[in-house]
């Protein structure tokens, strides 16, 4: 496929933004940078979610329970197979494919059962305690278990997603999943969506359940929890095997900290997975823009991508979901581009996308005093079937005549539409972006309009 | 030239309201002459724009070849501001076309001499006051 950085809706050209669907859309190349914070669950208004937090949690200590009876390969093994969850594709993996714990490792979490006597009476109240009392249990791991304790519900939620916004989906065996009933995994026969190219079954999970950072997390309660001057051997114990003997002989420090993070839970909330910058940002950066002098003297060229890039990105959310920049050499000359998911959020982006088939929206950023025939060449080289025939030359200054006859002729010989966005009109968004009396995305519709007015009837 | 009374009730309905919309429209583009409207001040307008087109004919329209305000254009408030001002300018020309002097009172001249009084007219009525 050659869009850039697929989701799984771009690839069955389903058209949905980030912003109208509940959960998070993944990547066919890559994972979403968020993981599932069981705390999020924890503190949900939601019954369902603190439901499923009592399950989850419950289904870990009965697995503790299970090695403190003797029982220990066979929950050595479950709890191996529980720490990597490929299906939900969270974490910062580029290909996809996480590892799974070793059985050492396993051993050591699941002896918290027994080396701490208030986790070996009462179990955890918490599965991200397990982050402050072992070494190898970071976030990806909290988040690869807690979705793997889940995954049956994962499932069904899948599939009421699936099914709500027509994601082809079909029948696959899925291994791991943990049955409440036998508290064991099993595999199970379902119909989930899959990556089209390589047809492993793809679990959605829901946007609320994501953060970057647990909100009960090693480096905050290293940074604030603990008193420095009552032991300094923990600040040298730090991040190594002597955090946890420490933690696991102060138990009490963390119980402490956990009823603190209990109590701020208010402050607790997921993250998305795009922020945009706030108004007074983007006022700064369309002030350096008109400040940068055109070429690339001193690199600003350069900077003047560097700023144009979280501008765009910013004021055209949630209507257009940023895909990446990217750079490429075209005839020797670097280029950046910027592009957009065209999740047809809006009449506008439903009619470029039937007209240009535009599917990615190319945004190609020209610190120039005067845009050349070959900077429109350039352009339009990459306007191929998988983008669409719409792009966007975002430059200094207007088209001169002659070249915005070219793009009109563009138009009328090739049906490639390629507008110009300026300093002006960079200017003009910004305004919108901060009055909110109409949005961003209309300047360039406003373009759009000018330039089909000009297009030969 | 004679009107007809529904048309002077047009006129006076879309009068009162463009000349609120030049002082509301005046305000804001004080502080912010660029900014763009937003689509509901923009439908609102035209509304009052198509009555007034309605009444002005050829010789009165302010400017050739305009009708309303296209939305997608994102107009500013200077922009608006300025065609306001020329059509509540032009519905005053089309209001001295229409009046007659009846004794000392000005009226409007409605067909059938149905009598309804009016401001002295403020413009020279090219073709009236020259005769």
């Amino acid at each position: 496929m050659a869009i850039i950085r697929p989701r799984l809706t771009d690839y069955y050209d389903i058209g949905v933004t980030q912003e109208e669907v509940d959960f998070a859309i993944p990547f066919l190349d890559e994972d979403i940078p968020l993981y599932v914070d069981p705390f999020l669950l924890w503190k949900s208004p939601s019954m369902q979610d603190n439901a499923l937090h009592t399950v989850m949690l419950a289904s870990f200590n009965q697995l503790g329970r299970r090695w403190q009876s003797g029982a220990r390969d066979q929950a050595n093994q479950i709890l191996v197979s529980l720490s990597e969850c490929e299906e939900v594709g969270l974490g910062h993996a580029k290909n996809k494919k996480g590892k799974r714990i070793g059985a050492e490792t396993a051993n050591e979490v699941l002896s918290l059962f027994s080396t701490i006597p208030e986790i070996r009476i009462g179990g955890l109240h918490h599965i991200e305690e397990l982050n402050l009392l072992t070494d190898q249990i970071g976030r990806d791991r909290i988040s690869d278990l807690a979705c793997n304790l889940l995954k049956s519900f994962l499932i069904d939620y899948t599939i009421d997603q699936a099914n709500m916004f027509a994601i082809p989906r079909e029948e696959v065996s899925l291994l791991g999943v943990f049955d409440l009933r036998t508290q064991d995994l099993a595999s199970e026969r379902v119909s989930l969506p899959t990556n089209p190219e390589t047809h492993a079954p793809i679990l959605l999970v829901p946007k609320r359940w994501l953060r970057f950072v647990p909100w009960i997390n090693r480096d905050e309660f290293f940074s604030g929890a603990h008193i420095e001057s009552e032991d300094q051997s923990l600040d040298l114990a730090r991040g190594t095997v002597g955090t946890l003997s420490y933690n696991r002989n102060n138990y009490g420090m963390i119980r402490a900290y956990v009823a603190a993070k209990e109590r701020s839970q208010t402050d607790c909330r997921n993250d998305p997975l795009f922020t945009p910058i706030p108004v007074l940002s983007a006022k700064r950066k369309l002030a350096a823009i008109r400040k940068l002098p055109t070429g690339n003297d001193n690199n600003a060229d350069k900077a003047y991508e560097d700023l144009v890039a979280p501008l765009m990105a910013s004021m055209l959310y949630p209507q257009l979901d940023f895909a990446k920049t990217q750079s490429r050499t075209d005839s020797g000359a670097l280029i950046r581009d910027l592009l957009f998911y065209n999740g047809r959020s809006t009449e506008f982006l439903r009619d470029i996308y039937d007209t240009y088939a535009s599917r990615q929206i190319v945004v190609e950023l020209k610190n120039v005093k005067s845009v050349e025939r070959e900077h429109i060449n350039q352009l339009n080289r990459y306007l191929n079937s998988e983008f669409g025939r719409f792009g966007i030359i975002v430059t200094r200054n207007p088209l001169p005549r002659a070249m915005f006859r070219s793009t009109i002729d563009l138009w009328s010989g090739q049906r490639r539409c390629i507008i110009a966005l300026t300093d002006e009109d960079l200017d003009v968004m910004c305004t919108v972006f901060d009055s909110k009396q109409r949005l961003p995305l209309e300047v360039i519709l406003k373009a759009y309009v000018e330039f089909t007015r000009s297009c030969p009837a | 030239m004679t009107v007809e009374s529904k048309q002077v009730d047009m006129f006076e309905k879309t009068d009162a309201q463009l000349t609120a919309l030049v002082t509301e429209i005046g305000s804001l583009s004080k502080s912010k002459p660029d900014n763009p409207l937003n689509k509901f001040k923009i439908r609102f307008i035209n509304q009052a724009l198509a009555q007034a087109n309605t009444l002005l004919d050829d010789q009165h329209r302010p400017i050739d070849g305009f009708e309303q305000f296209t939305e997608e254009l994102l107009p500013s408030y200077s922009d608006v501001l300025i065609v306001l001002t020329q059509y509540v300018s032009a519905l005053e020309g089309w209001r001295s076309a229409n009046a007659i002097k009846v004794g000392y009172n000005w009226q409007w001249n409605i067909k059938g001499n149905r009598a309804r009084s009016t401001e002295p007219p403020t413009r020279f009525r090219r073709g009236i006051d020259d005769e």
